[in-house]
């Protein structure tokens, strides 16, 4: 009995092979995800968790009989189904489906820098362009697939292919993301093209590439060579449906946001049909931000504590001018309530500053002056917008440096005891204002 | 006989070596294969094709002499009911021998004798060779031919082995496609494994009479691999 599905030579047929080391595996990722759920998990992370099991049937179903034991031995276009099914379908999902307070964890942790670096668009695209070159590689095929435990490896490092290219799209924490929606729909584009080395080399390639598949018993009527051709031709079109699905679907979204920002209907039905198909709604279901976020730099926020009904209720932006002189700066909030009551934001922490306070500035005759503010409206199905001149939070009394990162973590508080966390970036003062979308 | 390897051995130390491969980048890349070599295993040219004649799928009494006379001969043993070897040995070379110009194929006849002859019916056989290429051509014949036609090329006899709890069995025979040069002699023997890309390289060099200089640890068919399908 095999572990896990090799090449094996052995003609092919469709009586049902088992794999016990595929069920070990999900059967252990599924336990471990309970046990993250169990400790982590809030009532939002349990909804959400759906998606996770769906992302781990499709992993499932990539690698066990048939698809696994066809895409190891036989079919070069199996392969590549095998291969879509694990880094561009079930990965994402997964990610998704996890708690965030785990991720918080993993962020807290040493691995953090890690996170951080593999987590960026440009690292992340360029790991997963690379992994999937090598994982093609005629060399690298034919020596994995003939052993299990080579054949577990690239099962493993595609998944791992597959988190590292959705997570700064599926960002688990949307206060940690480098990109924007806006963005994200660009780096989703980019990946449709970084596809073509692959694609060609695979459709364009006079004669088989792989030994494994040329010399395996036959299973269809598909020569080697169209078996080929069609493992390019799914990696490019297959690849383009799945990430194009992606893109519609966070476009829908920004707009969605966009016309719920102006006070106009959502997004269209057909939009969120789109969502439904794939299961990738779920890109932002949990996200307290789907009211709205900013152009150019949202920042949703997450409730980390208390409140009621946050569904709504959204940190669009958050902003620092990084201050000319250490100890004190400014902090800039665009909050939306989206909810049909009306809230005040009555305080504001901010990681590592000792004293963070709502000021307003005002002219009078000719003279600016600031005043402490006790709280300030947020109205119902409204927006409150902070900006140079007018409303700001003052941080003061920070350590030297706190001011050097890109971005700050702040908690920020509602009179009904709701609390919104979120990521504020740190830009020049030179670029609060685009940054605060003005 | 010995055992046809179908695919490289599963073992550790390969596996290791691939995910190093991995690991470390193109650092380690094999040597390139030697463009110049034959993937075919050179014979010493002490055997040739006997004058036998076998009836042909859709055809007549095929001369193995008369019908190969002046041209490249690349022959198989095998049988229809081979899930593997057979289909894909004959469907590699069809491949390659399809993209390859008429000035270069027409040199070429490509025979498969079966040695499973109470299974491969000359219908069967006419089937089963026209889905692979309708030049090649399919013999049959006699259980008691088909030894005097192996002990001719000094190749093992194919045997049967009834399938356990089955009403069913499996034929071995060699595994190696055998090319006879234009006077009839067996010059080299191509073993299972050969891909389409080997194919490409040796075959228009055969036509113009370069074959492989005999293999020393090899000189005699007899000692090639076989296969049990």
């Amino acid at each position: 009995m095999q572990w896990w599905c090799a090449a094996t030579g052995v003609p092919w047929t469709w009586s049902w092979t088992a794999y016990p080391g595929v069920w070990i595996f999900v059967a252990a990722v599924a336990v471990a995800f309970s046990r993250l759920q169990a400790r982590f998990a809030t009532e939002e992370d349990g909804r959400r968790a759906v998606w996770f099991f769906v992302g781990l049937v499709f992993v499932w179903a990539a690698l066990d009989w048939p698809i696994g034991a066809l895409a190891a031995g036989y079919l070069s276009s199996m392969k590549m189904v095998q291969y879509l099914l694990l880094s561009l379908i079930a990965s994402p999902l997964i990610l998704i489906g996890m708690p965030r307070a785990a991720y918080r964890s993993l962020l807290s942790s040493r691995v953090a820098p890690l996170i951080r670096l593999t987590s960026h668009p440009l690292v992340a695209i360029a790991i997963f362009v690379t992994i999937m070159a090598w994982t093609h590689w005629a060399p690298v095929v034919d020596a994995l697939m003939v052993s299990q435990l080579g054949s577990f490896f690239m099962d493993m490092i595609w998944i791992a292919a597959g988190l590292i290219f959705w997570w700064p799209v599926c960002a688990p924490l949307p206060e940690r993301s480098w990109l924007t929606d806006p963005a994200r729909v660009g780096y989703l584009i980019a990946a449709t093209l970084v596809n073509t080395g692959v694609f060609a080399y695979l459709t364009f390639t006079e004669l088989p590439l792989y030994a494994v598949y040329e010399l395996a018993p036959p299973v269809s009527g598909l020569s080697t060579r169209d078996d080929q051709r069609l493992a390019g031709l799914l990696m490019k079109i297959g690849g383009a449906l799945i990430l194009w699905t992606a893109i519609t679907i966070l476009f829908f979204r920004w707009a969605n946001r966009e016309v719920t920002r102006e006070g106009r209907d959502r997004a269209s039905t057909a939009g969120l049909v789109l969502l439904c198909l794939l299961g990738l709604t779920a890109c932002g279901a949990g996200e307290t931000g789907d009211a709205g976020s900013a152009e150019g730099d949202a920042e949703r926020a997450v409730p980390v504590d208390g409140g009621s009904d946050t569904r709504e209720l959204a940190i669009e932006t958050a902003v620092i001018g990084r201050p000319l002189t250490p100890g004190r700066a400014a902090l800039y909030l665009i909050v939306a309530n989206g909810t049909t009551a009306d809230r005040s934001l009555v305080a504001v922490e901010v990681d590592g500053v000792p004293h963070a306070s709502m000021h307003e500035t005002t002219m009078t005759a000719g003279s600016m002056a600031m005043r402490p503010v006790e709280s300030v409206p947020v109205p119902a199905s409204g927006r409150v917008e902070m900006r140079p001149g007018g409303l700001h939070v003052m941080l003061e009394d920070a350590p030297d440096g706190r001011f050097d990162d890109a971005a700050i973590d702040v908690v920020v508080r509602f009179d009904d005891g709701t609390a919104l966390t979120a990521s504020a970036r740190i830009v020049p003062l030179a670029d609060l204002e685009s940054a605060l979308g003005g | 006989m010995i055992p046809q390897m179908r695919f490289p051995i599963p073992s550790p130390l390969r596996t290791a070596c691939a995910l190093a491969l991995v690991a470390v980048g193109a650092c380690e890349r094999p040597a390139p294969p030697d463009p110049e070599a034959f993937a075919a295993v050179g014979l010493p040219g002490d055997v040739s094709l006997p004058a036998m004649s076998f009836p042909e799928a859709g055809g007549d009494l095929f001369d193995l002499h008369a019908r190969t006379e002046g041209k490249v001969t690349l022959l198989f043993i095998g049988y229809t009911h081979c899930p593997d070897v057979c289909p894909v040995h004959m469907a590699n070379l069809a491949a390659v021998l399809a993209d390859l110009p008429y000035q270069t194929t027409r040199e070429i006849e490509t025979v498969f004798v079966t040695a499973d002859p109470d299974r491969d019916t000359l219908d069967r056989l006419e089937e089963w060779i026209g889905a692979i290429d309708p030049d090649f051509h399919a013999l049959r014949p006699t259980r008691e031919e088909i030894a005097i036609f192996e002990d001719a090329l000094d190749l093992p006899h194919s045997g049967f082995t009834k399938v356990p709890g089955e009403d069913d069995y499996i034929v071995g025979h060699a595994g190696q496609v055998i090319g006879f040069d234009r006077t009839g002699v067996a010059r080299a023997a191509w073993p299972w494994g050969t891909r389409q890309r080997d194919w490409r390289r040796d075959v228009p060099r055969i036509v113009n009479g370069e074959w492989p200089e005999p293999t020393e640890a090899v000189v005699e068919l007899s000692t090639a691999t076989g296969t049990d399908d």
